[in-house]
Parts: C-alpha cells; sequence; structure tokens
C-alpha cells in the first residue's frame, strides 16, 4: 500500500516533470491539477490566477470539476475564502452551508461538501490559488499543508515562465512594429449571467461541445482589425473560445456573400495575430457533423445513394496491407492492444489486425451519441481488459472533428498505457478542431460525406466492401 | 490441465482458405433468402467480430449492423449461471428480420437466452447464423439456420477466436495443443 507521503512524492515528481514540460499555459495547469487532485484522493482540482487590479480569480487550469463550476465565472477574492490572500490555507468543511462560498446552490448540485483553497506565492504576495473539492469530508493534515504549499511553489514558477514568454512575444511584436496587442490577462471575464446567443445555430453548437465536455466561452474577446487614427474602425469578436483546445470558432451558417467577408475578416486576423488559432466552421461543416451523429438531415441536400467510388476493395486491402507492416515493424518485439470504437471501425479494425505478425491483443469501446441539449457523451461500452502498461494502437475508421477522439484519448490515458498512439484509415483534416496527432493514417480525404466499409450515413451502407461518396441533391 | 499460450499455436484446424470460401457461401445463401426485407445483422463480442466484418461486407443487400456483448457469469461450467447482456442494441426491432452472426456454437446456453431476449424486443423473426458448430459440447438445444462448419471438441484460436483474449488476430483457425502441467 503506498502511503500518502509516498503519493505525495511521486504527484510533486510529475509536477516538476510537466511544469517543465513546454505545454501551453493552460494545457499545463490542467495536467498539474489532476495531479493534485489524484495525488490528495479529492474529485476535482483548480489552479487560479488572481488578477491584482479588481481581486478577481480567472482558472486557468482544472480537473474533475463540471462545466457548471468553471463557466461560474470569476470569483471575487475578496469575498471567496478571503483568508487565502492573507496566505493561509483554508478549509471549507460544508460548502453548501458555508458563507465564505460564493456559489453555494452550485457546490449543492455538485454535491460538493469539502473545498480546500491554497495561496500560490511569490515572495510575500499572494499571486494565486489552487483549490481542491470532494464530495466526501476530510479534514487538513500537516503533510496536506506541505503539499500544497509546495504545489503551489511549482505553480508560481509555471506561471513566472509563461509571464515571460509573453513578454518575449511582446517584444518580438512591439520590433516588428504590429499593432498594439490585448494580452491574456486584460481579457473580458467570462459573463456571470446566463449566456444569450444571438443566433440558433450558436446554441446547437455549445449544445455540441457540451456533449463532448469541452469547455467554451462565447464571444470573450474582440480583436480589432483597422485602426483609424488613434480609435479601432474595425474589429472581429469570434463566437466561441475553447479554452482546452485553445482556439477560437466562427459559426457561418447563413448566405455565401457574408462568409466571404468573414473569410476575410478570418484571414486578417491570422496575419495580425499569428498566435491566434481561430477556425471558420461553415452551415456545411456544422449540418454535417450533425448529421454523423444521426441528428438532422445533412443539410438542406437530399441523399441520393452513393455516387461514386473514392477507393475500391482492391486500393483499401493494399493500404490496409501496408499499415499493418509499418505498424508490426514500429513494435516488432512487444506485443500491443488495439482499440477501436464501434461500429464504424468494424472491417478496418478486423482487417488490420490479421494482417499484424506481433502479438495482438484487441478491445472495443463503445460511445453515446448526440442527442440534442443536455446530454453528456458516456462510454457505453468500456474495455475489457486492463491496458496499463501496455503498447495502445487506438484504431480509428475516419477522424474529422477530432473531439470524439480527443475524448476517447484522454479516457485511455488516464489508465497510464505505457503507449498510446492512433491509426486511423481517413483523416479529413479539413474539419479538424481538436488537435489530436495520428501515427498511422490510410487516406487524406477531401471534405465529402464517406459511406461503406464500415462507414455509415444514419445506419446505412456500413457493410459496402468500398468507400463511396453520397450523391446528394 | 492448461494450454501452451506462450508460443504460437501450430495446428491449424480451418485454412483462410477455407474460410473464405465458407464466408462467401453463407453471405450467398443469407443474401438469396433476406432479399427485399428489413435486415438487422446482430454480431456477438467479441469472438464473432471478424466473422461479421467479413460476413456483411459479401451480402449485397442493405442492411443494419449492430453488436452486442453477453457474458455469463459461472461456476466454471458454461451451462448454468446467470447471463448479462452488457451492451444492448440501440435499434428497435419491430418487424424487424434479425440475424444473429455467431463465432462458434458451443453448449448453447448463451445463445438460447440470447435469441430469447431478441425476440422478446418485437423481432418479426430471429435466425442464427454460426461460423462453426461444436456438437459435442452442446447441452442445450439451438438451430442454427445458417452454419460453416462443424468442428471437433478441441480449443480453437484464430479469426476472432482467443485463448485468454490471445489469437484473436490470427487469420486462420488453429487448434490449440493440450499439455499436463506434470510433464
Amino acid at each position: 500500500m503506498t502511503t500518502s507521503k509516498g503519493r505525495y512524492y511521486s504527484g510533486l515528481q510529475q509536477a516538476t516533470a510537466i511544469a517543465n514540460d513546454s505545454l501551453s499555459l493552460r494545457r499545463t495547469c490542467n495536467a498539474i491539477a489532476k495531479v493534485i487532485a489524484k495525488s490528495m484522493g479529492m474529485t476535482g482540482c483548480r489552479v487560479l490566477l488572481l488578477n491584482p487590479k479588481n481581486d478577481f480569480l480567472t482558472t486557468i487550469g482544472s480537473f474533475g470539476l463540471s462545466d457548471l463550476y468553471l463557466r461560474k465565472g470569476p470569483l471575487a477574492a475578496t469575498k471567496s475564502l478571503p483568508e487565502v490572500l492573507e496566505g493561509q490555507i483554508a478549509i471549507v468543511s460544508h460548502a453548501p452551508s458555508d458563507e465564505r462560498v460564493q456559489h453555494p446552490q452550485i457546490a449543492e448540485s455538485q454535491h460538493v461538501v469539502t473545498i480546500i483553497a491554497s495561496p500560490i506565492m511569490r515572495g510575500q504576495d499572494v499571486i494565486g490559488q489552487v483549490r481542491v473539492y470532494s464530495r466526501q469530508e476530510r479534514s487538513l493534515s500537516d503533510l496536506d499543508e506541505e503539499f500544497l504549499r509546495t504545489i503551489g511553489h511549482v505553480c508560481s514558477v509555471v506561471l513566472e515562465r509563461a509571464e515571460l514568454s509573453q513578454f518575449k512575444e511582446r517584444v518580438k511584436r512591439t520590433c516588428a512594429t504590429a499593432p498594439k496587442q490585448i494580452l491574456p490577462t486584460e481579457m473580458p471575464a467570462a459573463s456571470l449571467k446566463p449566456v444569450e446567443f444571438a443566433h440558433e445555430s450558436e446554441a446547437e453548437f455549445a449544445n455540441l461541445l457540451d456533449f463532448y465536455q469541452i469547455e467554451w466561452l462565447y464571444e470573450p474577446r474582440s480583436f480589432p482589425l483597422a485602426w483609424n487614427g488613434e480609435g479601432v474602425s474595425q474589429m472581429f469578436t469570434p463566437d466561441f473560445y475553447l479554452p482546452e483546445l485553445d482556439m477560437y470558432v466562427e459559426l457561418t451558417t447563413m448566405k455565401q456573400d457574408l462568409i466571404t467577408s468573414k473569410n476575410r475578416k478570418v484571414r486578417k486576423l491570422r496575419e495580425l495575430y499569428p498566435d491566434i488559432n481561430v477556425r471558420l466552421v461553415t452551415r456545411k461543416d456544422f449540418a454535417r457533423l450533425l448529421a454523423k451523429y444521426g441528428y438532422g438531415p445533412l443539410g438542406d441536400a437530399k441523399v441520393e445513394g452513393v455516387g461514386r467510388i473514392l477507393y475500391s476493395q482492391t486500393q483499401i486491402k493494399r493500404r490496409v496491407r501496408s499499415l499493418a507492416r509499418r505498424v508490426s515493424k514500429d513494435y516488432a518485439g512487444q506485443r500491443i492492444v488495439m482499440i477501436g470504437v464501434l461500429k464504424g471501425v468494424m472491417c478496418f479494425l478486423s482487417d488490420l489486425m490479421q494482417h499484424i505478425s506481433i502479438p495482438v491483443k484487441v478491445d472495443y469501446m463503445d460511445i453515446s451519441h448526440y442527442g440534442g441539449h443536455g446530454d453528456i457523451v458516456k462510454i457505453t461500452r468500456d474495455l475489457d481488459c486492463s491496458i496499463t502498461d501496455e503498447h495502445v494502437l487506438m484504431v480509428e475508421d475516419i477522424v474529422d472533428t477530432g473531439m470524439t477522439l480527443n475524448y476517447v484519448l484522454a479516457h485511455l490515458a488516464s489508465h497510464r498505457p505505457a503507449s498510446l498512439h492512433v491509426c486511423s484509415l481517413l483523416d479529413r483534416k479539413e474539419r479538424r478542431l481538436a488537435n489530436v496527432q495520428l501515427d498511422y493514417v490510410g487516406f487524406e480525404i477531401p471534405d465529402e460525406f464517406v459511406v461503406g466499409y464500415g462507414l455509415d450515413y444514419q445506419g446505412e451502407y456500413r457493410n459496402l466492401p468500398f468507400i463511396g461518396v453520397l450523391r446528394q441533391e | 490441465m492448461r494450454y501452451t499460450h506462450e508460443t504460437m499455436p501450430q495446428t491449424i484446424l480451418v485454412s483462410r482458405r477455407v474460410i473464405e470460401e465458407t464466408v462467401s457461401r453463407l453471405a450467398a445463401e443469407i443474401a438469396n433468402d433476406y432479399q427485399g426485407k428489413n435486415l438487422v445483422a446482430v454480431g456477438v463480442l467479441k469472438g464473432a467480430f471478424i466473422f461479421m466484418a467479413d460476413l456483411v461486407r459479401q451480402i449485397n443487400m442493405p442492411l443494419e449492423i449492430n453488436f452486442i456483448t453477453v457474458s455469463s457469469y459461472n461456476d466454471g461450467t458454461e451451462s448454468s449461471g446467470t447471463i448479462t447482456v452488457h451492451q444492448d442494441i440501440t435499434t428497435d426491432l419491430k418487424g424487424k428480420d434479425v440475424l444473429v452472426i455467431e463465432d462458434i456454437v458451443d453448449t448453447g446456453y448463451t445463445l438460447c437466452f440470447l435469441l430469447e431476449h431478441l425476440k422478446v424486443r418485437g423481432a418479426r423473426n430471429v435466425r442464427l447464423c454460426a461460423l462453426a458448430d461444436k456438437p459435442s459440447r452442446r447441452t442445450h438445444n439451438v438451430a442454427i439456420d445458417y452454419l460453416g462448419f462443424t468442428v471437433p471438441d478441441r480449443f480453437i484460436v484464430g479469426y476472432g477466436l482467443d485463448y485468454d483474449n490471445r489469437f484473436r488476430y490470427l487469420p486462420d483457425m488453429y487448434a490449440l495443443e493440450e499439455y499436463d502441467d506434470n510433464c
């Protein structure tokens, strides 16, 4: 049995390794939050940054907390557990009834009982907080305090490094006489009010993000695009910001002529702010995304069967064999566990595994499909066997937005496999939202709706032996 | 008694060529019988995965695909105990023709339960297609409507069939060697 001291030691070891990894600030803080929660045996954790101007706390990393918690907006540090501002560790042992808790109703709905908050110090100043949440009552030992203080130092170093790189960026940009930049610290805080969407499709998109448990903010930031003397003459406010993916998304579900003007704005934004990641999601993209989950028809178009063959049986066979050879070579001398998400992958996984020349174990997962507002993705069939310390190859039929894969990979990674790689038969790069890395790809395909070889449109066409493109009227 | 599993199995029982021919024959029979009907193919995980993928691709008509996971908890014998459906099919079966696709029919106990389970869900009719039959082990009477071949009472692996989750990926079917711990 591991002692809590042992757990804390390995927690700190992991946290320092993460801090030294060159991930984005958001990813680093998410990973550290996870380590903290796991080491302390708590339900969730978040890392908060204190804004010295207005004493508000903003979440910069979190683990295990629901959207409700993350989207309740910035916390007033002077009201929510104010003793932490003085450098003390605070503990709330019954959150729903404690008046120091700013949103007790949320704590209650999420069954949060204990909240522990610990300061992140830089010298004598408090610059942020680490908060851990538990659904059980728990006390605070000296060892717990020591761990929280130490992890606070790690966070402080992480923040300092992020500031330094931001400063370097700023200097670089000023030298290049770029327009003035809004710094992330000046980003408008998320609204406390429930979001009101300007357009129905935005609400639908938000539902879809909720389904994949992807954190989002609605119109959190405006980018000046043109200047007129002292003032800004043109602004652009993307619809969504997805903090985990560090990506802005602009939906265009309107007429073609409006898309052209939006395209121009997006292009300009990319030119002026090269480090900002922005994606345009068109009406067609969006309809296809929903149609894929059997939700709504394929845009306005009527499906008229298969229009043409994209890859013949022979072409697929040849490609699958060559992928199998590469996998066998790369994993030579080891054994692997291949995992597929039903049902789309049935043909590919079945053919691929039979051409592999090293020992293979196979396991299947199934996940629920988007069913509309309020739905959250669920694993309906989980793995039968443990994958801890195994070499795992995730096998996919097609990767387009990457949202499903992103979710499944996070789930698999939590079992701590020895390695985790992805092999996908088809890659529709144009539609990618989540940044997932594909190690083996069969074919890169254009932005068309494909069926056959396991892939379906509303349950049909899976048993076609080739890959075809749907004919639409 | 244990089975060797550190080394690869040696004795091919059914070769790839025979498997392919059998799958083609079954697919043609099925397509002929179900033409114009609403066919729902239900593959039993994990063993029937490869058989299912190969079979449905040769059935030249529209059909719907589902997988189901069933397991029986028991005291070592396979002909008793509680059967649980782990991952049920989500499709509405009312008025549809269901074809259960199974790798191998052994005692028939789990299959009896499964066929009944699907009938109760309102299927118009439920039939069974099995790649292999091991009649020597039968304890419960099951009618196999489409059968690939009959196999002797040996432990069989490959083409989806496993021993302790190993050997599923082998393209041929093998009989595992038995050996005695005392040797």
